[in-house]
C-alpha cells in the first residue's frame, strides 16, 4: 500500500509509520509513506494511481472528485486546523472582535497560504471575496514566515505548526484562530482510492483501527504522543509540538454530523471561486461504515485535550 | 556562484539564512562542502540519514525543483542555481 501524508504534526501519520511505535503491526510491513507539500499535490498522486490512501482535507478532495477521481472520505483526524498569522504590528481577532474587520487591515496587500486548492487557500480566497487582497501561493508553507518578514507578503494563513514556527522564527503571532476562520472544517481526514473499499477492506479496517488510537492517544497523553512526534521528525523540540497540539486540540477518528456538514459547506464556495465544476453530494465522498464501526457513538473533536480520565 | 537558503530550524543550526559559495557539481559533494564549511554544525548528519539519504522531512529544492525528482543527491548544481534546504515543520 502506498499512502501520502503531510508534514503536519497532529497527523496520525507521524505515530503510525514508525514501526517501533507498534500501532500498525504486521501492516508495517507492506505500506511505503510518501510525503506531499500539499493536499492539492496529493490529489495529483491519486489520479496518476501513485497512492491508495492520503491524509489530506477535504476540499481538494471534493474537487478530485468532481473531476472524476473515484475517493472517499473514510475517517475523520482533525477539525479547525487553518489560522491566520501575521507579524506583531496587526491587531488580531482578539482585538477586534471581527474577522472582517481583522481582514480590513491587510486590504490593498498579499497573504500567503499553501497552494492553490488546499484547504487553506479556499477559506482565505472565500473570506476576501469582498476585500483588494492578493493571495501568493506558496509550494510550500514554510516558505510563509520568511516571506512575513522579507515584507513579501503581510500575513500567512496555514497550520497550526505555521502558527507555532512563525511566533519562534520571527516573533509573528496568530492574527485569527482556527475556530473563527472556518467552524468545524475538515481539515483532514483518511481518504482511500474507492477500489481498495473492495479489493481491501481488511487493510482498511485495521489500518482505521491504528489511526483510531493514534487520534486517541494525543488528545488523551499529548505530551507523550508530543514526545513520539518529536523523535520521528527530529530537529525540533517537544515543546514546538506540544505548542502546535495546542493551537487547535480537536482530534479524533470519526465523521459526525458536524464534520460532514462544515465539509459540505465548502461546496457553494468552491463552486463561487470556480473549483468545482458540479455540485456534488455527501455520499459522492463519503463512505462511513468502516467509522462508524470502529468509532461507534458520539466524537471526541471537543473533548478537552489531555482528558485522559474523562475518557474512562 | 549559487545561493544556498536555509529555513527555520536550518536556518538556525547553520547560523546563516543564506549563503553564496564557488561550487558546480553533484547535491551530495555540495552537502559535504557545506559540511566542512559549517564546521562543528553537524550539519550533514541532521539533513541525511545513516544510509546517506536525505530524510524524508528535508527538502532540497533547487531553483524550485525537489531534488527528489530531478536525480536526488546526483542531481548538479551549477553558476546562478538558487538552493533551498529546509525541514518541512510548516504542515500542508
Amino acid at each position: 500500500m502506498n499512502i501520502g501524508y503531510l508534514s503536519t504534526i497532529y497527523h496520525t501519520s507521524f505515530l503510525l509509520k514508525n514501526p517501533e511505535n507498534s500501532f500498525l503491526g504486521e501492516l508495517d510491513d507492506n505500506i511505503n509513506w510518501t510525503l506531499f507539500s500539499t493536499g492539492p499535490a496529493m490529489i495529483e498522486a491519486f489520479k496518476l494511481g501513485e497512492i491508495d490512501l492520503g491524509y489530506i482535507g477535504l476540499p481538494p478532495v471534493m474537487m478530485g472528485i468532481s473531476k472524476g477521481l473515484k475517493l472517499k472520505c473514510v475517517a475523520g483526524g482533525h477539525v479547525e486546523g487553518t489560522v491566520m498569522v501575521s507579524n506583531d504590528s496587526f491587531c488580531s481577532f482578539d482585538d477586534l472582535g471581527s474577522v472582517h474587520e481583522v481582514l480590513k487591515q491587510f486590504d490593498g496587500g498579499n497573504i500567503g497560504t499553501p497552494a492553490q486548492g488546499s484547504i487553506h487557500d479556499v477559506i482565505i480566497r472565500d473570506l476576501i471575496q469582498d476585500l483588494d487582497i492578493s493571495i501568493i501561493n506558496c509550494p510550500w508553507a514554510d516558505f510563509i514566515p520568511g516571506a512575513i518578514d522579507d515584507g513579501e507578503i503581510i500575513a500567512g494563513i496555514g497550520t497550526p505548526s505555521l502558527a507555532t514556527v512563525v511566533s519562534r522564527e520571527i516573533n509573528g503571532k496568530i492574527i485569527i484562530p482556527t475556530k473563527q476562520m472556518w467552524p468545524y472544517n475538515p481539515s483532514y481526514g483518511i481518504v482511500v482510492r474507492e477500489k481498495l473499499i473492495k479489493q481491501a477492506p481488511e487493510f482498511i479496517q485495521t489500518f482505521l483501527k491504528a489511526h483510531e488510537s493514534a487520534c486517541n492517544f494525543t488528545r488523551n497523553q499529548p505530551q507523550e504522543s508530543a514526545q513520539l512526534v518529536a523523535c520521528e521528525l527530529g530537529g525540533i523540540d517537544v515543546d514546538f509540538v506540544m505548542e502546535t497540539f495546542q493551537i487547535s486540540p480537536k482530534y479524533c477518528a470519526s465523521l459526525p454530523e458536524e464534520y460532514i456538514k462544515s465539509a459540505m459547506d465548502f461546496v457553494p464556495s468552491l463552486r463561487k471561486l470556480g473549483y468545482l465544476e458540479k455540485n456534488i453530494k455527501k455520499e459522492d465522498i463519503f463512505q462511513l461504515e468502516f467509522i462508524q464501526g470502529i468509532h461507534p457513538g458520539p466524537s471526541h473533536y471537543d473533548q478537552p485535550h489531555g482528558s485522559h480520565d474523562l475518557e474512562k | 556562484m549559487p545561493e544556498i537558503k536555509f529555513l527555520s530550524n536550518l536556518a538556525d543550526l547553520t547560523g546563516k539564512k543564506s549563503l553564496i559559495i564557488e561550487y558546480n557539481g553533484e547535491i551530495s559533494s555540495l552537502i559535504d562542502d557545506l559540511d566542512t564549511k559549517l564546521d562543528g554544525k553537524d550539519f550533514k548528519n541532521t539533513i541525511t540519514n545513516d544510509k546517506g539519504q536525505v530524510k524524508d522531512f528535508v527538502k532540497i529544492l533547487v531553483n524550485g525543483n525537489d531534488i527528489r525528482g530531478t536525480g536526488g543527491l546526483s542531481s548538479t548544481v551549477k553558476n546562478d542555481d538558487e538552493i533551498v534546504i529546509f525541514q518541512t515543520l510548516a504542515g500542508g
